[in-house]
């Protein structure tokens, strides 16, 4: 957004193209003529508001004038006596956030700030001060009521560049997240639908038990796509945000074990932590999700046994989960934590860019490393902060 | 099973209630269904129900208020339902009277599991006795704790946190619940006094502190000490 906060002091060199005239009379309408051409002409609205605040300096004998807008405030360093400037845009300020005329005193300099008002809404104040006569108020307010609409007009302008964008980037990120993930809601729904047609032919008890485990293990599997996408989008909508606790690396890891029990079904898993457990700041909560998905992605792609070890590494605490499988093909390697890029044939899908995403919620990171054994190592950095006191 | 106390199920979605109703009477239990927080208290007043399953999103009111207005008048154990990613919620729930809590979308055999240790432990007294849990015994009366037959030495926080787990064995107790229990009412935020707690009663008394079978975290929620043969959760 343009910065237009001009303060321009008199002296300043009479132009032939405006009338400066006394408060009064012709001298008034000519001043607001002159004003509307330099508003309407063909220039950056900075531009025309400085030759607007010129202008009106030049109305008044031995006046200052400036303009505030968009909560920032500087100003020229040659406008003369900077505490006047000061008092003279704390008025402005004023009157822009109330949307009425205000009226100020510094020393002997009178200080009138009139509103820039367009419809409904008022983009900033107009400023005048003198100290040899009065301010003309009826001038100073029909001249911020002329500069109200090009100051609306280029701020809605902008605006809606922004939100264009904004649309336009949310747009593209939910056509790739669409392709992304309907390939991992179709296939548990394809195998769904087609195991509920069986059971309605199929005599067969222990094939009607076989397909109805089938059903429920696809189920969960939809489950976990939709969890993650539940928690991509609440991420996404700023809905979700970290709690934050105290928390131990081996009950992070504990925890995370428990609620993959299903996952883990048997397959062998062993854990290293350290013997005096260090005290970190994490969400306990989003923790266990990024280590469900972790040893998720570790029983479906990788080979046993898992290790998962939380190590101390200077100031911070390093929570890795490693498998022995093949690891992560160099050639994916580079995309894994990109979000919604979908892997054809590896399926790895939102886990990952969602991980990451978490740890990040939570003041943490997520890193693919060289690990212990010789397949993939996925690692959660938390930054160990100053203890707490503690209990006795 | 005519004299059999049966289960109340309240939740408002029909296809839910059908499918709970066949996996409960299959595994042997009599049940009622209610579809409003109006419809449970009644039913609940009416039945006897000899357990409750209480969905927390109801129409009527909200779950965490049937569990307030049920426990004024009963003791009945009280499983809710709840959605994922509400933490919040469940700790309402807990700290309302519920015993227990399953996260939607949950397994039938995980409720079942549930509800049978509920049961139990609503037949069961632990008050002044003794619970055991792998090759440990506590004693809540003399304040001794034994594993393996050797006495094993706990500061009185330390043994104050294992009774106030013990005497609900299975039941899942808040943060604060247990900070008010066992520190008093001025350390409820206190969490870190819990977690460098937990981690020193692992150490003593679980084989594995990275994974505990029986001091079992509910993250974000709270702890629980779960018996041998309850399942995990």
């Amino acid at each position: 957004m343009p910065g237009y906060d001009r303060a321009m002091p008199r002296p300043s060199p009479p132009t032939p193209a405006a009338e400066p005239g006394a408060p009064g009379g012709d001298g008034r309408l000519a001043t607001i003529l002159a004003a509307v051409k330099l508003l309407e002409a063909d220039a950056p609205l900075d531009a025309r508001l400085e030759a607007l605040i010129a202008l009106v300096a030049r109305t008044h004998p031995s006046a200052a004038a400036g303009i505030v807008g968009d909560g920032r405030r500087h100003h020229d360093p040659g406008a003369g006596d900077a505490t006047l400037v000061a008092a003279a845009e704390a008025a402005a300020v004023t009157a822009a956030r109330t949307g009425t005329t205000r009226r100020a005193r510094h020393g002997d300099w009178t200080v009138l700030a009139a509103p820039l008002r367009c419809r409904d809404r008022v983009d900033g104040a107009l400023w005048v001060a003198d100290r040899a006569a009065e301010v003309d108020e009826w001038l100073v307010t029909e001249l911020a009521g002329r500069a109200a609409p090009a100051v609306a007009t280029e701020l809605q302008r902008v605006e809606q560049l922004e939100q264009a964008e904004a649309l336009h980037r949310s747009d593209a990120l939910k056509t790739t997240l669409l392709h992304g993930v309907t390939h991992e809601l179709l296939s548990p729904l394809a195998g769904i639908a087609n195991a509920a047609e069986a059971l309605g032919v199929i005599q067969d008890h222990d094939e009607r038990r076989e397909l109805a485990r089938a059903i429920t293990a696809e189920t969960q599997r939809l489950e976990r796509v939709v969890s993650n996408l539940l928690d991509l989008s609440r991420l996404e909508g700023g809905v979700l945000q970290a709690r934050m606790d105290w928390c131990t690396p081996e009950e992070l890891i504990g925890a995370g074990l428990q609620a993959a029990g299903a996952i883990l079904d048997g397959v062998p898993v062993t854990t290293e932590v350290p013997d005096d457990p260090p005290l970190l700041r994490a969400d306990p909560v989003l923790s266990e999700r990024i280590l469900v998905n972790l040893l998720n992605n570790a029983v479906r792609h990788g080979t046993p046994p898992i290790h998962v070890a939380a190590r101390r590494e200077g100031d911070e605490v390093a929570v890795s989960v490693m498998d022995d499988g093949p690891g992560v093909h160099p050639d994916v390697l580079p995309s894994v934590f990109e979000p919604f890029i979908h892997r054809e044939g590896v399926g790895l899908g939102l886990g990952l860019p969602l991980c990451r995403r978490l740890a990040e919620a939570q003041g943490a990171r997520l890193e693919h490393r060289a690990g212990d054994l010789a397949g993939a190592c996925f690692t959660l950095v938390f930054p160990l902060p100053a203890p707490p006191a503690q209990a006795t | 099973m005519s004299g059999q106390r049966p289960v109340l199920v309240v939740d408002d979605e029909p296809l839910i209630l059908r499918g709970l109703t066949a996996s409960l009477t299959a595994a042997g239990y009599t049940v009622v269904t209610a579809v409003t927080g109006g419809g449970a208290l009644e039913a609940a007043a009416l039945r006897q129900p000899a357990a409750v399953v209480l969905d927390l999103r109801l129409p009527d009111m909200d779950g965490v208020e049937v569990c307030r207005r049920l426990r004024e008048w009963s003791e009945v154990p009280v499983i809710v339902v709840s959605a994922i990613a509400s933490e919040a919620q469940k700790i309402a729930a807990l700290d309302a009277g519920a015993d227990d809590y399953v996260t939607k979308p949950y397994s039938v055999g995980e409720l079942l599991a549930r509800l049978r240790a509920a049961l139990r432990r609503a037949s069961e007294t632990t008050a002044g006795g003794e619970v055991r849990f792998g090759d440990v015994v506590v004693d809540l009366a003399l304040g001794h704790v034994h594993r393996d037959g050797a006495l094993v030495h706990l500061t009185p926080l330390e043994f104050d946190l294992l009774a106030a787990l013990a005497r609900h064995p299975g039941k899942v107790l808040t943060h604060s619940i247990l900070l008010r229990t066992v520190w008093g009412l001025a350390y409820q935020g206190e969490t870190h006094y819990l977690r460098v707690y937990m981690a020193r009663l692992r150490r003593k008394l679980e084989p594995d502190p990275s994974r505990p079978r029986h001091l079992l975290t509910q993250s974000g929620v709270g702890y629980r000490l779960v018996p041998d043969d309850t399942p995990a959760g």
